[in-house]
């Protein structure tokens, strides 16, 4: 049976980096990366990236 | 009348049918057009608030290395996040900038992308400098941005603050004030546990800086904000103390 699903992850980024260098520019070609490395290690699946967006949820976050 | 007459006539109806659906449709979308453009060219009414033609320039410096346009996304939005410049405040009431309007066609958009039109219509508030009083709903240090350069350290955080009108209101018709990193660096007792207190106690407050819009969250009106214009950043914080007002720097609660 062919099956598909749309997977939301939630990754935390840390590194060095120059102050005025765009880090979610450049975290989000790594991630497209490490996916894209990742993958020929299951051949049996196809991945697709549909997007990466920079995490916003903070402001929706119930208040202590 | 024959069949084929008959016939003929009918394919003639619908025709004439399809021809006004068009027309309708076309005149529809015309005037939907027209009534969007309109609405994102009327200027924003709020007489409770002042004129201010000539409003000061912000004053930039780079923060720790972090230059005033940060690291990426909007870099006219973060300049304007961080400018540093204390200001001639106003006292407006809370519901001049809590009702305050604001063109839709803005919204998730970099203010490069502006048309004229709506660019001209948002400066004609923003850059106020402005004074509120209100009360806490809650108070909270953000994740990496690119205002501040999306750094990692807490005192490369923002402090998110939901200002509301009377105590103990939720947060939907609240209105957001930022404490940015550069202003905060210049005061010792600007942190969360502080303003915990203050939202615990329901003590009221008094919020100086600079309006500002944020068109990057409209999904949250009133869910967890009222509006998405901001006091941003917040340059003065006082509380009312038996009857006078004390800098946050002097507040012991």
């Amino acid at each position: 049976m062919r099956k598909a699903i749309a997977l939301k992850v939630d990754l935390w980024i840390e590194g060095e980096d120059a102050p005025a260098h765009d880090f979610a520019d450049s975290t989000k070609q790594a991630v497209r990366d490490i996916i894209a490395a990742g993958v020929s290690s299951h051949p049996d699946l196809s991945v697709k990236i549909r997007g990466i967006v920079e995490g916003n949820e903070r402001h929706e976050n119930p208040l202590n | 009348m024959n069949r084929h007459t008959r016939q003929f006539g009918n394919a003639r109806s619908s025709r004439l049918i399809i021809a006004a659906a068009v027309v309708v449709t076309l005149l529809g979308s015309f005037l939907l057009v027209r009534y969007l453009r309109s609405r994102s060219a009327n200027p924003v009414k709020s007489s409770a608030l002042p004129d201010m033609p000539n409003k000061p320039e912000p004053l930039l410096r780079s923060f720790n290395g972090c230059p005033p346009g940060g690291d990426g996304g909007d870099p006219e939005l973060n300049r304007l996040k961080n400018r540093i410049d204390d200001g001639p405040y106003i006292s407006v009431p809370f519901d001049a900038v809590e009702k305050l309007d604001w063109p839709n066609t803005i919204e998730r958009r970099r203010r490069a992308d502006w048309n004229s039109g709506d660019t001209a219509t948002v400066a004609r508030y923003e850059g106020l400098p402005i004074t509120i009083d209100g009360y806490l709903a809650g108070a909270r240090q953000e994740g990496p941005e690119s205002p501040n350069c999306h750094g990692a350290d807490a005192s490369f955080r923002d402090f998110h603050i939901w200002l509301t009108k009377t105590a103990g209101e939720d947060r939907a018709n609240s209105i957001v004030v930022e404490m940015t990193p550069a202003v905060r660096a210049q005061h010792r007792n600007w942190n969360t546990e502080v303003l915990g207190v203050i939202v615990r106690d329901k003590d009221k407050v008094r919020v100086s800086g600079w309006l500002m819009l944020d068109p990057e969250h409209p999904d949250q009106v009133s869910k967890t904000r009222g509006t998405i214009w901001e006091i941003h950043p917040i340059l003065r914080f006082e509380i009312e103390q038996n009857g006078r007002w004390t800098a946050l720097d002097d507040f012991t609660p």
